[in-house]
Parts: structure tokens; sequence; C-alpha cells
């Protein structure tokens, strides 16, 4: 009885990992702009989600969650291997010439992940490119909706002035 | 290209799915391992049953352990006993009196190892489980007390640990029960008696699973769901059942199972059933 359902729902769990496997190797790789990386990190989460798929009460959220042990893993992946790059070493290649324009227009959010600590890119791959309004970012991040806004524009503040210097450094 | 038609253009490499796949393989194995090892633990300490009960100088020894001890507690249900290691367990029966007694090496041991009696009615039963016993002679037991004329049946529960023992005594109808603690030597002694009349049947609600087979599914059971009175009957068809609670209506189970379901491991294995209470579920 019990093994049947432990059956099923590895099955199940193949079937939604196959669904989403695309969008969480994309996440993976916008932590460390590496294919192999990218795959490592994959592998060890679909690893871990596995062992834990069987204490999920719902798999409404799968995709969340699983989203969420990417994150997770990548981020250990990156500190592991302390891959973290400081603006000091970069402020010139965010700066952006079109004045007037939003931060995303003006600077390549892409290149900016690596001027930002693992967390803080986080925030910015999930609001730009995986196009999530903050109430399921919270639910990605297990936070509340507040704390994600708060700390999103904290990283926007800092990515402007890291916008502003880069500027500056152009003139 | 801006950062999001860059995000959108990541390469997906062709080895995504093989990859996927492998952890998987190696995930499910790990799993597979985990259960074999605790599986292994129940397999350990049969092997030891049977090395114990055919090695004559043990039978023996069991054999002449004194009845005679001071008396420590008697009770229906609770526990007592001393935390030990590897105490050895022999029985002794005459008539409605069934002697427990322990040993260590050859030598009967001064306490009790540590233990819990239970009782639980629909049907009304006994259970008995003991910790610090590597070694215990369960077939005896079992034989033992068969013979008493007031024993319905006894089966062995499985736990995943594997220095503790656990049974049932099922007891017929209209049957009181005493435990007598005992010490130097350290014995239990179950006493049963005919209570001359006995209460009229009545429908019994519970939370149920299926049936399943005596075996390792019973102790992973009881580990899901460590917060839950879980016990475990055998049912008229010679299977087994997970149990929780007993319940006088419908919509007292069905509260209890809807409080069941919130459980982070609940796969949906119990439902609520009822039974009279002097039978077996089917």
């Amino acid at each position: 009885m019990r093994f049947n359902n432990i059956k099923l729902k590895e099955e199940q769990y193949s079937e939604k990992l196959g669904v989403i496997r695309d969008k969480l190797y994309r996440l993976a790789y916008c932590y460390v702009k590496n294919e192999q990386e990218a795959l490592d990190i994959v592998s060890e989460a679909t690893y871990k989600g596995y062992l834990a798929y069987g204490k999920m009460q719902s798999v409404t959220y799968f995709d969340t969650w699983m989203s969420r042990i990417v994150i997770n893993t990548a981020i250990d992946h990156v500190r592991r291997n302390k891959r973290t790059v400081y603006i000091e070493d970069h402020g010139k290649e965010l700066a952006a010439t079109e004045r007037g324009a939003t931060l995303e227009e003006r600077m390549d959010l892409y290149d900016a992940l690596d001027r930002l600590v693992p967390e803080e890119r986080t925030y910015i791959i999930l609001k730009f490119f995986v196009n999530l309004p903050f109430r399921e970012m919270a639910q990605v991040l297990s936070l509340s909706e507040n704390t994600v806004k708060s700390k999103f524009y904290r990283i926007i503040k800092k990515l402007k002035h890291y916008l502003i210097e880069g500027e500056v450094d152009n003139v | 290209m801006m950062g999001k038609d860059r995000y959108e253009n990541i390469k997906i490499p062709e080895q995504l799915a093989s990859v996927i796949y492998n952890a998987q393989k190696s995930a499910s194995a790990r799993k597979r391992s985990l259960r074999t090892m605790r599986f292994a633990s129940l397999i350990a300490a049969c092997i030891m049953l049977l090395f114990t009960v055919n090695i004559p100088s043990v039978s023996h020894a069991m054999s002449k352990i004194p009845v005679v001890g001071k008396i420590v507690q008697v009770l229906q249900f609770g526990g007592g006993g001393e935390r030990t290691d590897g105490a050895r367990v022999g029985t002794e029966a005459a008539e409605n009196t069934l002697k427990i007694h322990f040993s260590s090496g050859n030598e009967p041991v001064a306490n009790v190892p540590s233990y819990t009696v239970e009782q639980k009615g629909a049907p009304n039963r006994l259970i008995f489980t003991f910790n610090g016993t590597r070694q215990f002679d369960y077939e005896t037991i079992e034989k033992d007390l068969h013979t008493l004329p007031l024993v319905k049946d006894v089966y062995r529960n499985i736990i995943l640990d594997d220095s503790a023992m656990r049974f049932v005594v099922e007891l017929k109808d209209g049957v009181k029960h005493s435990i007598s603690e005992f010490k130097d030597p350290g014995y239990l002694e179950l006493k049963l008696t005919p209570n001359g009349e006995s209460a009229p049947p009545h429908e019994v609600f519970s939370i149920r699973t299926g049936e399943m087979l005596l075996g390792e599914e019973m102790g992973i059971l009881e580990e899901l769901y460590p917060d839950e009175d879980i016990s475990f009957i055998k049912t008229a068809t010679g299977n087994f059942i997970a149990v929780i609670g007993e319940y006088d209506t419908v919509e007292e189970a069905k509260n209890k199972l809807k409080e069941i379901t919130e459980h982070e491991f609940y796969n949906g294995e119990f439902y609520v059933d009822s039974w009279m209470s002097n039978e077996s579920p089917k």
C-alpha cells in the first residue's frame, strides 16, 4: 500500500520535473554562467528533491518548491567555489549611455548579476528574468512579501549606485 | 541584447535530460539502501533469535531461573523496569499465569528491562514492548501464551529498533488481567482471570489503513507518525492494519482523520472504519 504510494510519487516527481527542467537549468546557469556547473547544480537539486519529495503535502506548488531547491543549491555551489565578484573589480562594465531609461534598459542585468552576492542575484533573476510578482517571489524564498520588497529595492539601489559610478568613470 | 533576452536565450544542453535521469537514479538507490539498512537490522535480530533458541546452554540457563523475587509493582497498563542492554527473554506458563523472565549471560538479571504495557479495546488486547532485549525467544513466548486458555491470539509487531521487541496478546471477552513486576530476580508475571460478566459488544469507530503483511511497513508507518498513538491489529484474514484511536462516534473519527491528513507524511493511507468491539476488523 505505502510502497505503491512511494512508486506513484516517484513517477509523479519525474513527470513534473520534466516539465520545468529547462527553467531550472536557466535558473542555475544564471548563478554560475557555466554549462557544466549549471548541470551539476541541477543534478544535485534533483537528487535532493527526489529524497524530499515524498514528504511534500501538496504537489500544487512543485514549481515553487523545486525552484527554491535549485536556488539554494546554486547559492551553496557559488559559496563553495568562491565565485563572488565584487563591484570594485568591474565598475566600468556596468556603465550605460542611455539617460532617462529604466534601470533594466540602462543596465544589462544579466551582466550585473556578477556584481551581486549570490543571495542578491536571486531577487534580480526572479523579478526580471522569471517575471515573478512579489507575492510569488515571497513563496519561492519563504519570506514575507514585505521583506522581499524591501530587499529587492535595496538591491536595485545598490545597482543604481554601481551604474552612477560607471558613468562617472566613463566621463 | 538586454538581460531578459539573454536569460531566455541560455542554451539548454542536450545532456540535461540524462543528467536529471541519473540524479533521480542515484537518489532512488540511496532511498532503497536506507530502507534496506533498516530492514537488515530486523533480520539481524531474527538471526540472533534463532541462535539463542538453538544454543542448549542458553535454554538451559533460562529453565533454571528462580521465580521468587520481591514485588515492585502491580499494574494493568503502564511501564517500569530499568535500562538494560542485551537481556535475554524467556517465559514460563502455568494455567492462567505467564512469567516473563530475563537473563544476561547465564545469570538472571536483578531488574526487568525497561518495558511498557498498553491496553486497547476493539479487540481487547495488551501490547507489550521491551527495550534493551536483543536476544529474545519470541517463538516460546508465543507458544506459552497460546497455552493460556483465556488468550485469544498472540502476534508480533515490527518496530525499527533491533534492541526492542513488541508483541500483542489478544484476550477473550470478559477477561481481567494484572501484571506484576518483580526484582531480584527481575521478571514479569501476567495473570489472567475470568471476569464473569463481559460488557455487551458495541460499534467502535477508528482511523485505519488497508491490510498489510507483517513486515517493515508497520515499523515505517509508526516512524512516520510519531505523535499518533498507532497500534497494529491482526485482521480476520491474518494480515495487519494500522489503527489510530478508538471513538464512539463517526464524527470524532472523521475529525481525527482530518487532523492526520495535515501531517507532512500523509499519503492517503488512512480512512475511517468501524467494527464491533469484540471482533477483529476485516
